[in-house]
C-alpha cells in the first residue's frame, strides 16, 4: 500500500472499521510512515477533542409538543414509495411541499440497487455542478468512459436519438454531449448553457436511478401528465421523469419554472 | 426484525445520564406508535436530548429547540411509518438532520450564528486563549454541512459506518470517504483558528 491508499483508510482504520486483513495492511505502513502516522495521530486527537464538546442541555418542551399534535390531524394520507402524495396540482405548490414535505421524504430509505461507486459519484457531480458544471461532467465522464458525441454518433451508441436533439428551447446552447457507460445503463448527457449564464445538464437514461439524488429532500409531482421527481439540491433542482421508454434528468434548475420549461419542450402532454 | 443490541452506542449510552432511556426501547416505541399520549412521552424524554444535541451542533443554538420540536412533530406524525427495518436512532437521527437542512435552505447563506463572525474576525494570537474546544465548535459551523453531519453521528453519537449510512442514505463505503474527507478539512480549519494539534 502507497501512502495515498493507506491515508484514505485512516479514518476507518481508526474507527476500527476495517476488515482485520486490511487493517493490519493500513497499521503496518502506519508504523514505518512518518506521514501517515503523523495524520494518524491528528485524527486521533481530533476525536478526542470531540469527545471535549460541552453538552447542551435541552429544555422540557413536551407541555408545546402535546399541545401541538392535539391540534393537528395525523397524516392519513397514502404514502407513495417516497413517502410523499403524489399531486396533481401546479408546480408552485411542489415548491412549497418540497419545504413541507421534504422531512416526511426522509422517512423512509432510499434503497440503492447499483454499486456504492455510483452513488458516491452521483454524489460528487452534485457538489461539483454547483461550482462548475463542465467540471462536475468531467468528473462523470472520467468515471465511465464518456465519449464525447454528436447527434450521429450518440443515435450510433445508444440506438435511439436523444430528446435534445429534437431541439433546445429559446435562450439554452448545447455546451458538450457525451455517452457514458455508467452502472445503470449506457446513460446520454449534455451540458447546456442558458443566456443568463446558468448551466444545466440533461440525462437521458434507462428506468429511474433514485439512488443519484441520495438523501435530498424530494417530492413527487405530475409534470405534463407524468409522474415526477423534483429533488432540491441545495441552490438549484434536479427533476426526473420519463421520456417516452426511457428517463429524463434534468440537473441545475434556478427554481420549478425553469424546470417545467425544460421539460415540456421535450416531453409531449401526458394524460389530463 | 427489530434490532436489540447498539454496540456502537453504548459507549455513548454510558456516557449520559441525562438520556438514560437510549436507545428507547422497543416498547416504547410501539406504544408510542398506538399514539397513546404517555408512549409518546415516554419516547420524546427517551430521545429530546439526542435530537436537542444532534440539531445543536448541526444548526446552532438559536434553532436548535425549533428543529427538535419540528423533529418530534414528524416523529410522531409518521411513526406508524417506522417498520423497525432500521434502527429506530438512524431513522430519527435521519428527521433531524433533514429539518436542521430544510432550515438552512430556508435561511440560505445566513450564517448558523453568530461565532462565524467571530471567526472571520479573529487575529492571530487571539486563538490561543481560545479553548481547543470551543476551536472545535467554531470549525465544525465552517464545515460542509454534509461533512459536519457524518462527523458528528460518529463522533458525538458514536454510530458505525453501516448506521451513519442508514441515516443518511447512503452506503457504508461513501461513509467511510466523506468521514475521511471530514477530518481534514476539519483539521485543515482547526488549524487555520490556531489548533496546534
Amino acid at each position: 500500500m502507497n501512502c495515498r491508499e493507506v491515508q484514505e483508510q485512516l479514518s476507518a482504520l481508526l474507527d476500527g472499521e476495517l476488515s482485520e486483513n486490511v487493517a493490519a495492511q493500513v497499521a503496518s505502513h502506519v508504523e514505518s510512515c512518518p506521514d501517515c502516522s503523523e495524520q494518524l495521530r491528528v485524527f486521533r486527537e481530533l476525536s478526542r477533542l470531540a469527545t471535549s464538546l460541552s453538552t447542551p442541555v435541552a429544555s422540557n418542551a413536551w407541555e408545546a409538543l402535546s399541545s401541538e399534535l392535539a391540534n393537528t390531524a395525523p397524516s392519513s394520507e397514502a404514502l407513495t414509495r417516497f413517502g410523499i402524495p403524489r399531486l396533481n396540482s401546479k408546480w408552485a405548490v411542489a415548491a412549497g411541499l418540497l419545504l413541507v414535505c421534504g422531512t416526511v421524504g426522509l422517512v423512509l430509505a432510499f434503497q440503492s440497487h447499483h454499486s456504492h461507486n455510483m452513488a458516491e459519484a452521483f454524489d460528487h457531480f452534485l457538489v461539483e455542478f454547483a461550482k462548475s458544471p463542465s467540471q462536475a461532467e468531467a468528473v462523470l465522464s472520467t468515471m465511465y468512459e464518456g465519449q464525447p458525441v454528436t447527434a450521429t454518433k450518440a443515435e450510433r451508441l445508444l440506438n435511439y436519438r436523444p430528446a435534445i436533439y429534437r431541439g433546445l428551447p429559446p435562450d439554452y446552447s448545447l455546451n458538450s454531449a457525451y455517452v457514458m457507460k455508467m452502472p445503470c445503463c449506457t446513460c446520454f448527457q449534455a451540458n447546456l448553457a442558458s443566456n443568463d449564464g446558468g448551466g444545466i445538464a440533461v440525462f437521458e437514461h434507462n428506468g429511474e436511478q433514485d439512488e443519484w439524488f441520495g438523501v435530498r429532500p424530494s417530492t413527487e409531482v405530475l409534470c405534463r401528465g407524468m409522474p415526477t421527481r423534483l429533488v432540491q439540491i441545495d441552490s438549484y433542482l434536479a427533476a426526473s421523469c420519463p421520456c417516452g421508454p426511457r428517463y429524463l434528468t434534468i440537473v441545475g434548475a434556478k427554481n420549478v419554472e425553469e424546470v417545467e420549461r425544460l421539460l415540456a419542450f421535450w416531453i409531449p402532454e401526458h394524460g389530463p | 426484525m427489530w434490532p436489540n443490541e447498539h454496540p456502537n452506542l453504548s459507549e455513548t449510552a454510558q456516557s449520559s445520564a441525562l438520556d438514560s432511556g437510549w436507545p428507547p426501547a422497543e416498547e416504547v416505541i410501539r406504544t408510542a406508535q398506538g399514539g397513546d399520549r404517555q408512549g409518546q412521552r415516554r419516547l420524546y424524554d427517551a430521545c429530546r436530548e439526542r435530537v436537542y444535541r444532534l440539531a445543536y451542533r448541526m444548526i446552532g443554538p438559536d434553532d436548535a429547540a425549533d428543529v427538535s420540536q419540528q423533529t418530534f412533530l414528524q416523529v410522531f406524525r409518521n411513526i406508524t411509518q417506522f417498520a423497525g427495518q432500521s434502527r429506530f436512532e438512524t431513522w430519527l437521527f435521519r428527521i433531524v438532520l433533514n429539518e436542521c437542512f430544510q432550515l438552512r435552505r430556508r435561511r440560505a447563506r445566513r450564517p448558523a450564528y453568530s461565532l462565524c463572525v467571530d471567526v472571520m474576525d479573529h487575529e492571530p494570537g487571539q486563538e490561543r486563549s481560545t479553548d481547543a474546544s470551543d476551536l472545535l465548535e467554531m470549525a465544525l459551523l465552517q464545515l460542509d454541512p454534509d461533512l459536519r453531519s457524518i462527523f458528528l453521528l460518529r463522533e458525538i453519537e458514536h454510530l458505525g459506518y453501516e448506521a451513519i449510512g442508514e441515516a443518511l442514505g447512503i452506503p457504508a463505503g461513501t461513509v467511510a470517504s466523506r468521514l475521511n474527507r471530514a477530518r481534514r478539512e476539519l483539521q485543515g480549519i482547526l488549524i487555520a483558528l490556531g489548533w496546534e494539534p
